[in-house]
């Protein structure tokens, strides 16, 4: 042993009596000192608003070319190109026209009288809006997180913790929309001129969620989720039980399903799987496809929903996978295993890392891959995956960074402007506050600036046809709140460091 | 050649509890058992003496009371939060503290105890008594199952076994979907006459306080005694006549229960018990609290325990109200700051948060402020008079 | 006919003689290669996935194996002596500390070597720090508080990563991507064959090291500290010495698992290979490098054949490396305390 010959220490700090009596001081107070402000980390910054313009549906109007596919070899030719008119109010994909203003454009907008001309994109709308048609006074109570000026709302997503993502853009871009919409359009929202953003970091822990959105829910009117399965899936059931609204991306149905204040604003993977097994069939014929899964229960519904459809559609089938979380010994031995079997398609639902590792681990094997969802369709899954994530397919409810320079410029100029981010997630969370506007608008034209949780559930449950030209249309009722049919196909390019859009609002193959 | 020391005692032991007036006892293995004889404890306070150790006591008592009260509602869970690592550390003190057992496995019992907790609530849909009896009951199971395994394997072995054992239930019970629910997690309510946040906190108390109760008379006892003998050296222990197997065993489930309780506390704080809400870090993190709270010193991994469930509050609030704050230095760093806090305790005050309230903590413990020389030596408070 | 069985009898048992670890894992092998054959597990890249993650464990429980056996310290920060160098070698390679929130930077496979050389010169630097810093001045020391306070600074060090690089994983290059060769139809890469030639030549030079006048000396100090300082061995040299070599093992170590998955990330090593890499050492015999070596190696086929028979039989249980690094653990300490490899106390 290293010698034990040093005296023993604990004698040469004789502690003083004062000194005990100041430490003891100290850590009782701690507890007082930490309630001086609240830990949610907030960071919203208002906006100044003037005059109204609608929800961006100018953007709307020549939202549907599809932009020559042209990365991943042969799976760019078969691209399907389906019927232009699936869907109640959205539309299928259109001929690769090259995009530009056409008449789908009209048949997509929303039936509601306040409604304002599309208006071309980026221009400055300055004229007062007309006073909402639809006047009935708002039976509900709970004003939560709105007052006269302002409308409060919360963004919560994971920002540190074992995030598989790029995520200050989240807090970053978390209000881009509304400061452009009131600050530069001068646009009025619900007749206040601020939307305040409160962006609060889950740690990508489901706990952690469940915390911070209980803390959210005290000051603002409705909760957005970011990312997460989990954290969606803990928050929008604590949302419901405490009759909050809240608006996420479509992700698991499992414990969302049936939920009075929960909305997604884009389809589930259990539904995307039928569109999935579709892709895969139509594009790949009679490769042998395997699905690798993490070991979830949040996932047994998108199991159920693509094996379902894998039947129904006749794919020629390997297994359904399930990997354990958070183990990173499984991807090789896996990969093996698919590829002494003969499987050439691979449907990937993990966590980006995992199917970054996989990809990684089994560059051998070429595998196409293929998902749904909405983190794997991130670019940030190319900083880290290319090259062997190249050419990989995932569906998702915002498409690709080149579709929205054509068809979005203005989220472009606002990033440029604020100077927040121009990436995928800020694109995302522009397209939810644009859904989120959209729903405000038809709310004024029933309830007028009155905004209550209450009518704006009700109200919002009864909407057809909620269009942004981002996200996919909803068609929402009171028996399914889960109202997209569509998706946007991205194909991962890693030359051009990003994802390619293939397809937008796809409804079949 | 190198060897292992027996028990793989930590050398920062500190405050051996010493029970004031020994409790009547006839056997000889409890004059074999308690150490250094003090001559101090027939000693007693005059009243004036008596009456300000009661007013100090009383003001602490009510601050801790008052301290719920005064969060705004959005922090009172951070008070909760407290409450878990209380427990958390007083478990582990009985463990590493008396027994001088380490486990760098803690999180395991917290997680056992938080998921059979979620498991009894929503599956079996029992009440929370009977939940919070099964996270005991199984919290003590598995760390008995890990002191059977302790009394062959010592040591630095035995610290390497607890760390596969946390890494073994994080990885393979936890993601046991039939038992937890799997990644998306299990929920748990909580009792019907606690589901306010304020309630839940006091009933939290009221846990801590019993803990420390039976913490307290653990200690005075033979049998807490015999597993502080253990610490020192396990063959002397055996030669007075203490039975090894039987106490280590006990110390390891008491500690597990109490982890356990804790567990089932934990999962009713957010109603929801997710496995991405356990893993090493925790494990580690209660280590870190206990030893910068003071090994063997109630009050002092108590403190310990409350400055780690406030310290990313703290970082952040001072991240953010003042103005000679850093920038830098936000919430990201509250686990630097803790495992900095750590190796500053072992390297310049191996007895922690205790070492330095030592005289106070003695005083409040119906002791002179001053000890004799001898009994200085351990450095640390942690008197049983230190009442709840 | 009756005698020889007992002749046969008499050369086994001299055979085994001081030799039952090395039998002992030669059946439990066989064992486990007889079942895997059994259950149509692909062999070869069982083997081949468990070479590449087992010689990784192996270089990371030398740098284990050694602190302990120099200055009875089982060092938690081991990890950290390899993560922390890994990223060393990526800001080395991406260009500096100017951008590193840009999480798809690609570092610059052709300063790869310059700067592993500097990693490898940072984690010695890392390994003699924190000694001189931290365990030097424990004072009398036991095993558990240092290991405690080891376990603090490998928190400290994975904090300053995170906050640092975000958690998130950034790319990292092999020394040589691709395919070596083929064999029954699996691929074997050449990482997995620079990774064990990279425990070779490790292993051997410390091999080396330990015949010299230095290494006895090491081990002299290991052993009885005041009879080698009687013979003129400076003990703190010698802890310096040990602590240096532990962190450049550690450094190569990290360097060569961030081109396992062509990745550093916070906390990598710790999280991915430590707590197998002790249990390699004890496996081995954690006072022996060979044991090391040989139990490093050992872990990895076990994971790897726990993970491939999970899947042929169709367990699905999670986590079968945790189940199997708790179970070899178990046993090892049980069965045979010192290891397969290493001196009985």
């Amino acid at each position: 042993m290293p010698a034990a010959s040093s005296p023993p220490r604990a004698t040469r700090h004789q502690p003083s009596w004062l000194r005990g009596l100041g430490v003891l001081a100290v850590l009782t107070s701690l507890l007082v000192a930490c309630g001086q402000k609240p830990g949610v980390h907030v960071a919203a910054e208002p906006g100044v608003v003037a005059g109204g313009t609608g929800p961006g549906v100018g953007v709307v109007g020549g939202a549907t070319g599809v932009p020559p596919a042209v990365t991943g070899g042969d799976l760019a030719g078969d691209l399907p190109t389906s019927d232009a008119a699936t869907g109640a109010g959205g539309t299928g994909v259109d001929e690769a026209t090259g995009g530009g203003a056409d008449a789908v454009g009209a048949a997509r907008q929303p039936a509601q009288p306040a409604q304002q001309p599309a208006e071309p994109a980026g221009q400055p709308a300055q004229q007062p809006q007309p006073p909402p048609a639809g006047g009935n006074a708002p039976r509900g109570r709970d004003r939560t997180g709105v007052s006269e000026g302002e409308i409060r709302i919360a963004l919560h997503a994971p920002q540190t913790g074992a995030a598989p993502l790029p995520t200050k853009s989240f807090e970053q871009s978390r209000d881009l929309y509304w400061r452009w919409l009131t600050e530069q359009q001068g646009g009025e929202v619900l007749g206040r001129r601020k939307v305040v953003v409160t962006f609060a970091d889950d740690k990508y822990q489901p706990s952690s969620a469940s915390q911070v959105c209980r803390q959210l829910m005290e000051g603002h009117f409705l909760l957005l989720g970011g990312g997460g399965t989990d954290q969606i899936q803990a928050c929008g059931r604590l949302a419901s039980a405490r009759n909050v609204p809240y608006l996420s991306a479509g992700v698991t149905e499992a414990g969302l399903q049936g939920l009075p204040w929960y909305f997604a604003a884009s389809m589930s993977y259990r539904a995307q799987g039928r569109l999935l097994a579709q892709f895969v069939k139509r594009n790949f014929g009679d490769a042998k496809v395997a699905m690798i899964v993490t070991d979830t229960p949040n996932f047994d519904d998108a199991v159920q929903g693509w094996e379902a459809a894998v039947r129904e559609v006749g794919i020629n089938y390997y297994k359904t996978q399930k990997h354990p979380r958070g183990d990173t010994s499984w991807y090789a031995t896996y990969g093996d295993d698919m590829a002494s079997n003969g499987v050439q398609v691979l449907y990937v639902l993990s966590s980006p890392l995992d199917y970054i590792r996989f990809a990684q681990q089994n560059d051998d094997a070429g595998f196409r891959y293929v998902g749904v969802g909405i983190t794997m369709g991130l670019n940030a899954v190319l900083a880290n995956g290319c090259p062997q994530v190249h050419g990989g397919v995932f569906f998702s409810p915002f498409p690709g960074l080149d579709w929205a320079r054509q068809h979005e410029p203005a989220f472009f100029q606002a990033a440029g402007t604020f100077g927040t981010p121009d990436d995928d997630l800020s694109l995302a969370m522009w397209g939810l506050a644009k859904q989120l506007h959209v729903m405000f608008e038809r709310y004024r034209g029933v309830h007028g600036n009155e905004l209550t949780r209450e009518d704006f559930r009700a109200v919002v449950e009864q909407q057809r046809g909620l269009e942004t030209g981002l996200f996919p249309t909803l068609n929402y009722s009171p028996q399914d709140h889960f109202g997209a049919s569509t998706v946007h196909v991205l194909q991962a390019n890693c030359d051009a460091g990003e994802h390619t859009t293939l397809a937008t609002f796809v409804s079949g193959f | 050649m190198v060897k292992l020391l027996p028990g793989g005692r930590p050398r920062v032991r500190t405050g051996v509890p010493q029970p004031p007036p020994p409790p009547p006892s006839g056997r000889p293995t409890d004059d074999a058992a308690r150490r250094l004889p003090v001559a101090t404890s027939r000693w007693r306070p005059s009243a004036a003496g008596a009456a300000a150790r009661l007013a100090v006591l009383t003001v602490i008592l009510g601050s801790v009371l008052a301290a719920p009260l005064l969060l705004p509602a959005p922090l009172v869970l951070i008070a909760a939060k407290a409450v878990v690592f209380m427990l958390a550390a007083l478990s582990m003190n009985v463990l590493m503290g008396y027994a001088g057992q380490v486990s760098l496995g803690h999180g395991a019992f917290v997680a056992v105890g938080a998921f059979a907790s979620g498991y009894v609530l929503t599956i079996m849909q029992l009440p929370w008594a009977a939940a919070a009896v099964a996270a005991m009951s199984l919290g003590g199971l598995a760390a008995a199952v890990l002191g059977a395994v302790a009394l062959r394997v010592r040591g630095l072995y035995l610290a390497l076994v607890t760390l596969a054992y946390d890494l073994f239930v994080t990885f393979t019970v936890l993601n046991v979907r039939a038992l937890t629910g799997g990644g998306a997690g299990q929920p748990a309510p909580r009792p019907a006459f606690a589901t306010d946040d304020l309630a839940y906190v006091y009933l939290g108390l009221v846990i801590v306080a019993l803990v420390w109760v039976f913490d307290w008379r653990l200690t005075a006892s033979k049998a807490g005694r015999a597993i502080q003998a253990l610490r020192d050296d396990e063959r002397v222990a055996a030669s007075w006549g203490i039975h090894v197997t039987r106490y280590k065993l006990l110390a390891f489930v008491i500690s597990g229960t109490v982890a356990g309780l804790a567990g089932a506390y934990f999962a009713g704080i957010e109603q929801i018990v997710a496995t991405a809400d356990f893993g090493f870090t925790l494990s580690l993190t209660i280590v870190l609290m206990t030893v910068v709270g003071g090994l063997g010193s109630r009050p002092g991994v108590v403190q310990g325990a409350i400055v780690f469930a406030a310290l990313p509050t703290l970082l952040e609030t001072a991240h953010e109200q003042l103005a000679w704050w850093p920038r830098w230095l936000g919430s990201l760093w509250e686990p630097f700051v803790g495992a900095l806090l750590l190796v500053l305790v072992l390297v310049f005050y191996p007895g922690g948060i205790a070492q330095q309230q030592a005289p106070l903590l003695r005083w409040l413990g119906w002791q002179r402020l001053h000890a004799p020389e001898h009994v200085a030596l351990g450095g640390g408070g942690g008197g049983p008079g230190a009442r709840p | 006919m009756a005698r020889r069985p007992r002749w046969i009898l008499r050369w086994l048992r001299g055979l085994l003689r001081g030799r039952a670890g090395a039998v002992a894992a030669t059946a439990a092998a066989l064992l486990v290669v007889a079942v895997l054959v059994r259950s149509g597990v692909n062999l070869v890249s069982t083997v081949s996935i468990g070479v590449q993650f087992g010689s990784v464990y192996a270089l990371i429980a030398l740098g284990v194996a050694l602190v302990y056996t120099s200055t009875g310290v089982l060092n938690f920060a081991q990890g950290e002596f390899g993560t922390v160098p890994a990223f060393l070698a990526y800001v080395i390679m991406v260009g500096g500390v100017g951008d590193l929130g840009d999480i798809g930077a690609v570092p610059d496979p052709s300063r790869l070597w310059w700067a592993s050389l500097m990693a490898v010169a940072a984690g010695a630097l890392l390994g003699v720090l924190v000694n001189v810093a931290v365990v030097q001045r424990l004072g009398a020391l036991s095993p558990v508080t240092a290991l405690v306070a080891t376990a603090g600074v490998a928190l400290m060090l994975i904090q300053l990563e995170i906050i640092v690089f975000e958690s998130q994983a950034r790319n990292f290059p092999r020394y040589i991507g691709g395919e070596a060769f083929t064999v029954a139809g699996s691929a074997v890469e050449w990482h997995t064959l620079l990774v064990l030639a990279a425990l070779a030549v490790t292993a051997t030079l410390l091999a080396v090291l330990f015949r010299t006048r230095t290494g006895t000396a090491l081990l002299a100090t290991s052993q009885e500290p005041f009879a080698a300082q009687l013979h003129g061995v400076s003990v703190s040299a010698m802890s310096t010495l040990a602590w240096g070599t532990a962190g450049a093992l550690g450094a190569v170590g990290g360097l060569l698992a961030g081109g396992v998955f062509e990745q550093v990330f916070p906390a990598m090593v710790t999280r991915d290979y430590l707590i197998p890499a002790f249990t390699g050492a004890v496996l081995g015999g954690i006072t022996s490098m060979v044991g090391a070596v040989v139990g490093g190696l050992l872990l990895g086929l076990l994971v790897s054949s726990a993970n491939s028979l999970n899947l042929a039989l169709g367990l699905n249980i999670p986590g079968p490396p945790q189940v199997i690094v708790l179970a070899a653990l178990l046993v090892v300490l049980l069965v045979r305390p010192h290891g397969l490899l290493g001196r009985a106390v």
